[in-house]
């Protein structure tokens, strides 16, 4: 009895088509993509994607490829090429699955699609993602978070090398890696925070864009065909860590705006000829803006420390192949030499590529910057790896403080000051309901009270619970609906049967905490109307409670995480006026016209091995009044300050000529990546 | 009425000794006045060249305003007639937008009354222009301007059921919300770059209606080329540069942006051309087989087999919140600015130089970034300026007189290459932004509040807005316009505003 296969071969692009007309890159532009076997109807259609290749633009529908059919399956899919469109579907089939099993590699559980919302259903379960691979006529490709659909375009061009694009030839962004795998993260990323569409500070779209560079980049980096032919060709330039720098640019200079991120990387200088990677200018991050722009500062501060990290893999070969010189000898590189080099450097960028995913489980939920983003590598390194050996993290501290990207509220920059603050909140009682032992002293420390404790026992008792439940769920589908379950309970006939959601179980316990309130910054408190926050319908503060996920790894030297995550965001709806907020209050036929929304949240981090709540990552909507004796609570200023001027801004808020002209009026811009890369 | 106005705005006359004969003397010129009418956001100038003795030379650049009907603008061509006497000795059209060229429909009567003795348009304008380029660049509009007009009618049309199909949508204000922006963007752009009226691509009325004017007033016709420096008769000390447009087609496509041109994208007519291919379809039915992206092997026929058949209703009639049948009209908006930034990049930029002075008045009609960059690469000006300089460069470094492009906005002055190489002592500007007479859509990138600033500050507040309206920090707050000698502000009979600005300089 055979086995299915672990993989299903499909050849394609490693970047586009217009690098196979070039004689010195023909030979690694084309590789094998090995995506893991699964039953896949025609189109393709598989678990998570599914492609319908049918052209608005001119009506008709072009027809499906069958991966299993025979002579595909021999031949280890279509040959590359553009004239045939079933070959463009196998091409997003494979870098789309290729994208999905690198997140999933790094996260260490199931990628799901951000749920739909529809009049019927509050958050409808999307089991595949909907692929269109010639959508629209123009050269942009794009993830709509309405449609739960990745639209790409084809365009003719008109190139600024003819040497590269015939000009008047079709191109085809479905046949691009980068654009293919950049648009993929938007759709795993609004799985995962789908808060993050909404621009709130400049960070935010710039934030979507540059991880969705960073993935498609790193991704280039796992391919070691690719790396092994480059760095021969370059003998002796090892040293100067150009080749990588000057790589990474030159993948994504292929089509429009893609490349745009990655100029901040470097430039050939125009005297020597040479690539030179371009040295930091710490003000941009302070005065640019623009969302591209301002994300491939990050993508270079990324880049830099994956370059240092390099360097330090490589040091000791470097070493022995020079006998200690450093300069190595002439001619052609040993082969050997070759293999262990770009070995070091498809490692290093699994492992950079890792870390960038990771740290997404450890940013808050809503209006994230940059800072926030470092902290959470850090954080998220630091509890995977404990001996940081080779530098990893220094490497990251070092390149984002280079360009000026410095954390909010820290007072010095090192890997201890950056790790979000543990909280070492230990419980009263255990999962069992049982009172716990504990230390007197470390109780009179904690910021959180015996009763709270008590409750938190409680709410860890029901993690727990949904950790067990959770842990051998394969089924995509199961895990999501599990996970709804353990969210909003389970309801039959209007009272809760079985389980009784962890929304309810917060508001229950924390209805009116103020311990709960000053950590997690959200309206817990009685006074939430004053504070512009929507009564729900028991007269309790809203809120909704986000991406309830276990994350279970394993790390070097067997380290174990197993931690369950939530977010909690709450919205507060309030208008300036002389720079004084003033608050919706919810009447009845109260028009919301000028008012706007201001989203608060908290990402908890509840450790199930060391038994506490260890992180609570906040965005805070409210802030303590630390003078008033009676301890009350009122909307935090600065946050409301920065979002206002950001949102109110024109020069700011715009980005680009497109949404300049054609996205106006103030409204929630609902398809925020349709215009990103508009021209 | 004009009689007041005429001796305030003519300068004031220095006693100069009568030594040489009457006949010799070819008087060189000494000031200039630039009238800018307050029409609404657009250009309608009259320049007057003074010499000693006699009649002043007279320049008309363009006549167009975003808004306004032939009522609207009677007032100000009207003044216009009887300022210049009915006699114009050169009329320069800039670009075939409408902001620039519709009042000459509009008010076709007074035109035809008026005789125009030379007038000048940009090479692009020329039917008959060796090389063909020309004509390239004007069946390309044409095929544009068509398919933005029926983008437009099919947005619109779709629009209507918009409302029912999302009847059920969670979403439905918002998604309603973003349809009427993109509209009111479309129909700003379509407002000066589409003959609305006429509904297809030809050329703007405006356009048709001076050239034809100028045919039967049998005017001479000059179409100029970057490079070319050229002189009139009646000012033979005055030398006319022409800066643009250019020539090369990489720049009239290319879309830059201030300061350190983030982008260095090729904002190229072509990449819209399959999708202007697409809109046209939209009206006569069906696609050309000619221009679909795969041979027809690769379409699902009539007799689709089980696995097209079931692709084929996963998309119509499962999941039908997932279509995708509207999201590909968007690239209307792109196509619209393209073309926007194409005319504007036609415009024909002069340079006015005084031999004898060396001032300069800049003239860039709506210049993009693109039209100023090729300026400084002007093959046959390289080092043709003082110490070496590019002329553009020693031009621009003596200009004292600049018209502001496109309105303020961010990409109609070039920052390194153009307003930095602009003199900070005796510079005077003029910008044609009207806020109260202008279509939503261009409120936000018009002005520029940096622009304006740095404008400001360069001059010292010489800088003329039509209107200052909701101008932040306005250039009058820093100097008083009315505390000038050399500036006239003329007031509307009816009292609606400003009739014309004019300040008067040394040339």
């Amino acid at each position: 009895m055979l086995k299915t296969p672990p993989f299903r071969k499909l050849r394609g692009y490693a970047f586009d088509p217009s690098l196979s007309l070039k004689i010195d890159t023909v030979a690694i532009n084309e590789i094998v993509y090995k995506v893991a076997w699964e039953p896949l109807e025609a189109g393709p259609s598989g678990e998570y994607i599914e492609v319908i290749d049918y052209d608005p633009t001119t009506q008709k529908f072009y027809k499906p490829v069958d991966l299993n059919d025979n002579y595909i399956l021999a031949q280890d899919g279509l040959e590359p090429g553009e004239s045939n469109p079933n070959f463009h579907q196998q091409m997003v089939y494979a870098v789309i699955m290729t994208t999905i099993n690198n997140f999933e590699k790094a996260l260490g559980r199931k990628v799901l699609w951000s749920p739909r919302r529809s009049k019927e259903v509050f958050e409808e379960y999307v089991p595949k993602l909907r692929v269109y691979p010639h959508a629209l006529r123009e050269a942009n490709a794009f993830y709509s978070p309405l449609k739960k659909s990745l639209l790409f375009g084809y365009f003719s061009s008109n190139p600024a090398d003819e040497t590269m694009h015939m000009p008047d030839s079709l191109v085809f962004t479905a046949l691009s890696h980068d654009i293919i795998a950049h648009e993929t993260t938007h759709a795993i990323l609004d799985g995962m925070h789908s808060s993050y569409n909404d621009p709130s500070n400049p960070d935010v779209l710039a934030f979507h864009e540059a991880f969705a560079d960073i993935v498609a980049l790193f991704q280039h980096f796992t391919f070691p065909e690719v790396l092994k032919h480059q760095i021969a060709r370059t003998k002796g330039d090892l040293a100067s860590q150009n080749l990588l720098g000057q790589l990474a640019q030159e993948f994504g200079s292929a089509i429009g705006d893609y490349g745009s991120l990655r100029d901040a990387i470097g430039e050939i200088d125009p005297i020597t000829k040479q690539w030179k990677p371009k040295v930091p200018d710490p003000s941009d991050y302070r005065t640019v803006m623009e969302p591209h722009a301002r994300g491939s500062i990050l993508v270079s501060a990324i880049f830099e420390a994956f370059i240092n990290i390099y360097k330090n893999r490589v040091a000791d070969l470097l070493r022995i192949a020079s006998n200690g010189t450093g300069i190595l000898p002439q001619g052609e590189l040993h082969p050997d030499l070759v293999n262990r080099l770009a070995d070091e450097a498809a490692k290093a960028a699994g492992h950079v590529l890792s870390m960038c995913i990771r740290a997404l489980d450890y940013c808050p939920p809503v209006d994230i910057t940059f800072g926030d983003y470092l902290r959470a590598i850090i954080t998220a390194d630091s509890d995977m790896v404990s001996d940081d050996s080779l530098n990893y993290r220094l490497a990251f501290i070092d390149a984002f403080r280079r360009r000026g990207i410095y954390p909010e509220g820290i007072k010095t920059l090192s890997t201890e000051s950056l790790r979000f603050t543990d909280l070492h909140i230990d419980y009263a009682i255990n999962e069992a309901g049982n009172e716990m032992e504990y230390d007197r002293k470390i109780v009179e420390e904690q910021p959180f009270d015996l009763d709270t404790r008590y409750l938190l026992g409680i709410i860890n008792g029901f993690l727990r619970e949904y950790s067990d439940t959770i842990k051998y769920v394969k089924n995509r589908e199961k895990i999501f609906n599990i996970t709804k379950d353990y969210i909003g309970g389970r309801k039959e006939g209007g009272a809760f049967k079985g389980i009784l959601g962890l929304h309810e179980r917060i508001k229950n316990k924390f209805v009116n905490s103020k311990a709960f309130s000053k950590e997690t910054g959200l309206a817990f408190v009685s006074n939430f109307r004053e504070l512009g926050v929507n009564p729900s319908k028991n007269n309790w503060p809203s809120f909704q409670i986000q991406n309830l996920r276990l994350v279970s790894r394993v790390g070097p030297g067997n380290s174990q995480i197993n931690q369950v995550i939530f977010s909690i965001i709450q919205h507060s709806t309030l208008k300036m006026e002389a720079d004084k907020p003033v608050f919706f209050e919810f009447k009845k036929g109260q028009k919301k016209d000028g008012y706007f929304e201001l989203a608060g949240g908290c990402t908890l981090i509840f450790d199930l091995d060391e038994m506490k709540l260890k992180y609570a990552i906040s965005k805070p909507l409210i802030s303590f009044n630390e003078s008033d004796p009676n301890g009350t609570f009122s909307i935090n200023m600065s946050r409301l300050k920065r979002q206002y001027d950001f949102q109110h801004n024109v020069n700011g808020a715009v980005g680009n000529e497109f949404a300049a002209n054609f996205c106006k009026g103030g409204t929630r811009i609902m398809e925020p990546f349709a215009f990103l890369h508009q021209h | 009425m004009t009689t007041p106005k005429a001796k305030k705005a003519a300068p004031k006359k220095k006693a100069v000794p009568k030594k040489r004969e009457e006949k010799e003397i070819i008087p060189s010129p000494e000031t200039v006045s630039v009238r800018m009418y307050c029409i609404g956001t657009g250009d309608c100038f009259i320049l007057k060249f003074y010499d000693k003795k006699r009649v002043p030379f007279i320049i008309m650049i363009d006549c167009g305003s975003c808004r306004g009907d032939g009522n609207w603008f009677t007032p100000y061509v009207k003044n216009l007639e009887e300022y210049v006497e009915n006699h114009i000795d050169l009329l320069i059209v800039t670009h075939e937008h409408e902001d620039h060229v519709n009042g000459f429909a509009k008010c076709a009567d007074v035109f035809k009354g008026i005789t125009f003795k030379e007038a000048w348009f940009a090479w692009t304008e020329n039917p008959k222009d060796p090389g063909g380029a020309a004509e390239e660049l004007q069946k390309k509009r044409t095929v544009m301007r068509t398919a933005l007009q029926n983008a437009i009618k099919e947005i619109k049309k779709r629009g209507v059921t918009l409302e029912t199909s999302l009847a059920n949508n969670v979403f439905k204000n918002e998604l309603l919300s973003a349809h009427h922006s993109f509209v009111t963007g479309l129909d700003s752009l379509a407002e000066i770059n589409l003959n609305v009226a006429e509904g297809k691509g030809n050329s703007l009325a405006g356009m048709s209606e001076i050239k034809e004017i100028l045919k039967k007033g049998k005017t001479k016709i000059r179409y100029l080329k970057p490079g070319e420096t050229v002189a009139v008769k009646g000012m033979p000390d005055v030398k006319f540069h022409v800066l643009g447009p250019p020539m090369d087609r990489e720049y009239i496509f290319k879309d830059g942006k201030e300061g350190t041109d983030v982008y260095k994208r090729n904002s190229a007519l072509n990449e819209s051309i399959l999708a202007a291919n697409a809109f046209n379809y939209l009206a006569t039915g069906k696609p050309e087989p000619g221009d679909m992206p795969f041979t027809s092997e690769y379409l699902i026929g009539i007799n689709p087999n089980a696995d097209e058949q079931a692709i084929m209703n996963r998309y119509t009639t499962v999941e039908c919140w997932r279509k995708i049948d509207d999201e590909w009209l968007q690239s209307a908006g792109s196509l619209a600015l393209r073309l926007n930034s194409h005319i504007n990049n036609t415009s024909l930029a002069l340079a006015i130089e005084s031999v004898e002075s060396g001032r300069v008045l800049l003239f860039p009609g709506d210049a993009e970034y693109g039209s100023w960059e090729s300026w400084h690469l002007i093959e046959n000006w390289k080092k043709k300026g003082s110490n070496g300089k590019h002329l553009v460069e020693d031009l621009l470094n003596r200009t004292a007189f600049y018209k502001v492009a496109h309105h303020l906005s961010y990409n109609g002055t070039a920052l390194q290459k153009g307003i930095n190489m602009m003199p900070s002592d005796n510079l005077v500007v003029m910008a044609t932004l009207d806020r109260d007479r202008i279509s939503d859509g261009w409120k936000t990138t018009m002005p520029n509040d940096l622009l304006v600033q740095e404008l400001i500050r360069k001059t010292g507040g010489r800088c003329f807005i039509m209107n200052e309206k909701e101008v932040d920090n306005a250039p009058s707050l820093t100097l008083d316009p009315e505390s000038l000698d050399e500036y006239v502000v003329k007031k509307k009979e009816d009292g609606s505003g400003n009739l014309y600005k004019q300040y008067t300089l040394k040339f």
